[in-house]
């Protein structure tokens, strides 16, 4: 390994408010190198990479790139300079082409007398979509037509060039199927192989320890420690870095430890026949005390069918079917006690321009509402009730949710189920984005849920939740149930994955 | 590393404040600023000039109010003024048909039940036809426009009236008084709609993100349909009021209506954008302070043709403090 | 104690002599404001009366503040009045009769003095007299050529198309009419009768009879908005048009758009600007006469405010407010027009005006203690063609 310091923060700190993400940090990253960065959610490791790459800046501290002190005002200034960041979020503007978007800002290189030559622009964007692997995305094409996995590779694309020395992966593989991760995997590697360094954010311990040379873990916006990659290979490594981040000792209960299957007689929720879209004749019948999974692709079908649970889809036939009553819209669902976790938390499930406390008790204001009133003081008790339980850290309920970080807006989301007590919870990927404390705690939760006879539709594409938290698991493909799984001690992921592929 | 505020981080919490309350305190310090300009140039008139501050401001703050629900939503509405000049010549024609205090009531009540529909209908028909409110509320305007020319034509004049000693009381202090009373008793009102009950949350809720707010269980229809009835009760109040003023009506009566409580609206610092930022005292502030402008600007001599302009560029002075994106964002 | 006799009277001295002073200075005019309201801010008139009046400003002592008006909304016209009001004036010129009860409601409370300009005040005067023209705080108006009671329009326009028949070597034998409504002019309809009455009388004697086309409700009532294109259908042949209302905006253009222009003469009251290029034997020759009321019957309400201002009120001021008509000039052939150009109200020069300012200084009670009301009324109501100095 090469010993070159390519990028160094001294004492950085950053500051929202009161709230301080980074406290003093600390950190090299060396060329030829993979540098995992785990934590927490909102322990700081998008914050410093998010002040390296130029999106904002430190409250104080200094950096230093190959040496030069290092102070981008703008991702676009950073990038120019060798530092590209790849976000979780989409960055790609719609309504232009895929080539527009891959050389947004750059037209100058195609243009004579300022006008641009679109042609030469498209075929030096399809050439780089080429080399990179991905021939089926057509630079002429509108970014519209591509899904968001596809985007995703797109802005890769983009901010990837030879000229790259540093490169920040943000999260990015939780919105790549298996195809696209191993397509990043092979850039990340090839980049560290040509001495540039790499940053990887990720909550997957296992793409982790399997990708990077190096590993630092960050927690409440300071280094605890960093590991080698004979640490990372050592057998208890897993454990070592969890307990890093926590902080303390999570112990080995982390999904169901229970192999109990049973559940009450009674039906919480009936899906008839159901056909809309693409989904043909899906029946199923959840039952008090029972937790269903969902598992397959991310396009496979299982997503729209916790939307049509929800009364959120127009069904051609058949019926959502609650108490004896037909579920048509989701008004009707929630008021028949029915929640829906939303897997697009950011548009779908969270008002991100509000209150924390206002989210939280939106879905139980009916309630709250006595003669037209709503007490100020029982929202505030419902929303601490819920920000105390789940831990969400922030000042308190009146902080809007977009200052949180993802896992705790995720937090939220959960949050305005349980304070409405919904006895019916449609979860979509409930735990995407939330680090190994929180989703510990959301496990047991559900655990907790289905022993109070709460009946639970968890709808996953991490296949090892499945397999610790359901009582079955329905395996899509393809808009079809491609098979079902009752939990075992024995169950593993091997036993699924043939009938997700 | 050290806990004690050092004076970077002093600064920063100072400069968060004023990100996050840029709009209350744009929206503030220019009430401030027209009401020191009021005071200044009042002289001699001081005691007039309020008065007539009180009763040109009067209308719109009422109206303002009820469009803090609309503008919450993110929504806006253009067909308000026609709306108050065929209300307040309907009122003139009833209270002239029937006579009497009997005919005030029912001339309002009739207004009443026009505007709730109204509301109904620009409420519904945008989310029925899937349209952006503003279609809709233009197709009211130009429907109003036509009732409006259509009503006075049908009287031959240009002009109609009915004594405002009907409408009033004749004692200027008491028909100041009444007018606080209704201002006070309306903004009780909205604040605690706006504030304690559902219909002021989801609207918030809907101009912040309509999507979640309806899985949350809010029946998004209905309540933009009961905010427009809401703010179709202010203004039949808004119409009154206009009409106590001079009892008189024609075909021009409320023309500007909707232009002044859109300005009026963001100069109190409502985001156009609505959400959980909308707030009732933007009517109040903003209202108080284009009219005090106004005034201020008449007594300080500057031509009246002059005015427009001025208040062009304090209009967007505003905008541009207000709509400027500030404090950072905690990425995830 | 000398010392102090001695400052005692030079003390009293000083005051004496303040007096003095103070009493001297009660024979000049008080500073007045007045705020003039216009119905709008542009066009030969308002520009010339604004000239006028600020020719007048030093010799009365007078500052003016102005203010537009809307046709058609009392609220806003209220708040316009409101806004003078706060501006500190004393009186306002008020060209638009709209909101006049709670206008003048608002300038009694704040004792301030309303007169009117080129308006008749007619809604007022018919409906509520008492509450307007019984005010102590409305002085009176001067109506935009004739005010109703004393109508002498049509014919004028009458004595005009004879004047041109007699010249013409085609003379025009049958003619059309066009008004505003009723309830803003109720004038014109009177002069249209009047013209109609007198071609009547005309026809019994003379040898080519003329035809006039009755008014025709829809198309001949111009809502001040340019004229109908089926208006040339609906009068079928005609050879000239009798406009009472503002032909140049309103009837001109339209029919230059239907290409009778060279066709169809037109006798219109107003002048605009423009008009001198198609008149009598130029251009076109589209216009042969037009009518336009003098700027300088401002006067009238001007003097009436400032006499109360001043306190000092003619021995003849009658009980209840007045509206005069005002002169009119009535340009009828090249030779009057060529005059005319020479007018305050064509040129906009103060210089050019019929009376200067010791004169207007003059017609006050308070400039002249034998000043009459009479004689003001006199004076504005004679005012001719004749008297524009060339």
């Amino acid at each position: 390994m090469s010993n070159e310091v390519v990028i160094e923060v001294r004492n950085v700190v950053k500051n929202f408010g009161p709230t301080r993400a980074l406290r003093g940090v600390d950190m090299k990253f060396y060329a030829g190198q993979i540098r995992g960065l785990v934590g927490e959610n909102g322990s700081g490791k998008s914050t410093i990479t998010s002040i390296i790459s130029g999106m904002q800046k430190a409250t104080s501290g200094e950096m230093f790139y190959h040496g030069q002190p290092w102070n981008p005002s703008t991702m676009v200034e950073a990038q120019e300079k060798g530092i590209s960041m790849v976000l979780q979020e989409a960055n790609t503007i719609p309504d232009c082409t895929v080539a527009e978007n891959i050389f947004a800002g750059q037209f100058d290189e195609f243009s004579k007398f300022r006008i641009v030559n679109m042609k030469k622009v498209t075929e030096a964007a399809q050439k780089m979509l080429d080399d990179f692997g991905i021939s089926h995305i057509k630079a002429a094409d509108s970014i519209n037509k591509y899904g968001f996995e596809d985007r995703k590779l797109i802005e890769i694309v983009r901010c990837v060039s030879d000229d790259t020395q540093v490169f920040v992966v943000d999260e990015t593989t939780t919105a790549l199927s298996l195809e696209g991760r191993n397509i990043l995997y092979k850039l990340i590697h090839k980049m560290k192989d040509e001495g540039k360094s790499v940053i990887f954010i990720s909550h997957d311990m296992d793409e982790i320890l399997e990708q990077c040379t190096d590993l630092t873990v960050l927690r409440d916006g300071e280094i605890i420690g960093h590991l080698d990659r004979a640490e990372m290979d050592a057998p208890d490594a897993v454990q070592r870095i969890r307990y890093m981040m926590v902080g303390r000792e999570i112990g080995e209960a982390y999904y169901r430890e229970d192999y109990d299957t049973s559940h009450l007689p009674e039906v919480a929720l009936e899906l008839q026949d159901i056909t809309f879209g693409p989904i043909e004749h899906f029946s199923l019948k959840l039952h008090k005390g029972e937790i269903i999974g969902f598992g397959g692709l991310s396009g496979c079908g299982m997503h729209e069918i916790g939307r049509a649970a929800f009364g959120l889809e127009k069904l051609a036939g058949g019926k959502v079917l609650r108490n004896g009553k037909e579920i048509t819209n989701c008004y009707q669902a929630i008021k028949e006690g029915i929640g829906y976790i939303s897997k697009n938390r950011d548009k779908e499930a969270l008002i991100l321009e509000a209150a924390i406390g206002e989210n939280i008790v939106l879905p139980s204001l009916p309630a709250l509402s006595h003669a037209t009133f709503i007490s100020p003081a029982a929202e505030k008790k419902m929303a601490k009730k819920e920000i105390d339980s789940f831990r969400i850290k922030c000042n308190n309920g009146k902080q809007w949710v977009n200052t949180l970080s993802g896992g705790n807006k995720q937090k939220v989301s959960f949050g305005k189920w349980t304070a409405k007590g919904s006895d019916v919870l449609i979860m979509d990927c409930p735990t995407r984005g939330v680090d190994i404390g929180v989703k510990q705690a959301m496990y047991a939760l559900i655990g907790e849920m289905k022993k109070q006879g709460k009946a639970i539709l968890l709808i996953s594409e991490e296949m090892a939740e499945l397999i610790g938290m359901a009582d079955r698991i329905i395996v899509m493909k393809d808009f079809k149930v491609s098979g079902e799984l009752e939990r075992s001690p024995e169950l593993s992921e091997t036993d699924m994955i043939e009938y997700v592929i | 590393m050290s806990t004690k505020t050092n004076p970077a981080e002093k600064q920063n919490s100072f400069l968060a404040f004023l990100g996050k309350h840029v709009y209350d305190i744009a929206a503030y310090a220019g009430l401030a600023v027209t009401l020191i300009l009021f005071l200044i140039f009042g002289g001699k008139r001081l005691s007039y000039n309020a008065q007539t501050v009180l009763q040109t401001s009067a209308p719109t703050i009422i109206i303002a109010l009820g469009a803090v629900f609309v503008y919450s939503m993110g929504y806006m509405d253009v067909s308000v003024g026609q709306q108050v000049g065929v209300y307040a010549i309907l009122m003139i024609m009833i209270i002239n048909a029937v006579g009497g205090v009997l005919g005030v009531i029912l001339g309002f009540l009739a207004v009443l039940a026009l505007a709730l529909l109204c509301g109904a209908f620009n409420g519904a028909v945008a989310v029925w036809l899937k349209l952006p409110s503003i279609v809709t509320s233009l197709f009211l305007m130009f429907f109003f426009t036509g009732a409006q020319l259509l009503l006075m034509e049908s009287t031959g004049t240009n002009s109609i009236s009915v004594p405002t000693s009907l409408l009033r009381p004749a004692n200027r202090s008491a028909y100041n008084l009444v007018l606080v009373l209704i201002i006070v008793a309306v903004t009780l009102a909205v604040t605690y709609f706006s504030r304690f009950t559902k219909l002021g949350k989801y609207t918030r809720g809907i101009g912040a993100n309509e999507t979640a707010t309806a899985q949350s269980g809010v029946n998004t229809t209905k309540w933009k349909v009961i905010a427009y009835m809401a703010f179709g009760v202010c203004v039949a109040i808004g119409s009154y009021v206009m009409l106590m003023r001079t009892g008189s009506a024609g075909k021009g009566t409320g023309t500007g209506y909707a232009m002044d409580i859109m300005i009026c609206l963001i100069l109190g610092g409502m985001p156009l954008s609505g959400g959980m930022k909308s707030k009732v005292s933007s009517a109040l502030v903003g209202t108080l302070t284009y009219v005090l402008l106004t005034n201020d600007l008449t007594t300080m001599g500057v031509d009246l043709n002059m005015i427009n302009f001025v208040k062009a560029a304090i209009f967007i002075v505003i905008i541009l403090i207000t709509c400027r994106k500030h404090g950072g964002v905690l990425p995830r | 104690m000398k010392q102090f006799t001695k400052s005692l009277v030079a003390l009293m001295l000083v005051f004496v002599m303040a007096l003095g002073c103070m009493s001297v200075a009660s024979a000049e005019p008080k500073h007045a404001k007045i705020g003039v309201a216009f119905y709008q801010d542009t066009g030969y008139a308002v520009t010339a009366t604004k000239a006028y009046l600020e020719s007048l400003s030093d010799a009365l002592n007078v500052e003016f503040v102005y203010a537009v008006l809307t046709q058609t909304d009392e609220s806003a016209n209220l708040s316009t009045i409101q806004n003078l009001i706060s501006a500190n004036v004393d009186g306002i010129i008020c060209t638009m009769d709209l909101g006049t009860n709670s206008i003048i409601e608002e300038c009694e409370m704040a004792g301030v003095y309303l007169a009117g300009y080129l308006c008749d005040y007619d809604t007022s005067y018919t409906q509520n007299y008492d509450r307007v023209f019984k005010s102590e705080y409305f002085l009176g108006t001067a109506t935009d050529g004739q005010n109703p009671d004393d109508t002498t329009i049509g014919t004028t326009m009458f004595n005009s198309l004879l004047e041109y028949n007699a010249r013409a070597e085609k003379p025009l034998t049958h003619v059309s009419m066009a008004i505003f409504p009723v309830w803003a002019f109720p004038s014109q309809m009177t002069g249209a009768q009047q013209f109609v009455e007198a071609v009547e009388e005309y026809n019994k004697t003379a040898e080519t009879p003329i035809t006039v086309d009755p008014l025709d409700e829809e198309v001949d009532v111009l809502m001040f908005s340019p004229m109908d294109t089926t208006y040339f259908a609906k009068h079928p042949g005609i050879e000239g048009i009798i406009s009472f209302a503002a032909g140049t905006s309103f009837v001109y253009p339209v029919m230059v758009q239907a290409g009778v222009d060279k066709d169809i003469k037109l006798f219109t009251t107003g002048f605009e600007g423009g008009e001198e290029n198609n008149f009598g034997t130029k251009g076109t020759q589209t216009f042969q006469q037009n009518m336009v009321s003098a700027v300088e019957s401002v006067t009238y309400p001007l003097v009436l405010i400032l006499n109360k201002i001043n306190g000092v009120d003619f021995p003849d001021m009658p009980e209840a407010a007045e509206r005069i008509s005002t002169s009119q000039f009535c340009i009828n052939s090249d030779e009057d027009l060529d005059v005319f150009v020479h007018s305050i109200y064509y040129t906009g020069n103060a210089a050019d005006a019929m009376f200067t300012p010791d004169q207007v200084l003059n017609m006050t009670a308070f400039g002249n203690p034998d000043a009459t009301y009479a004689g003001l009324r006199d004076i504005l109501a004679h005012m001719t063609i004749e008297d524009i100095a060339k």
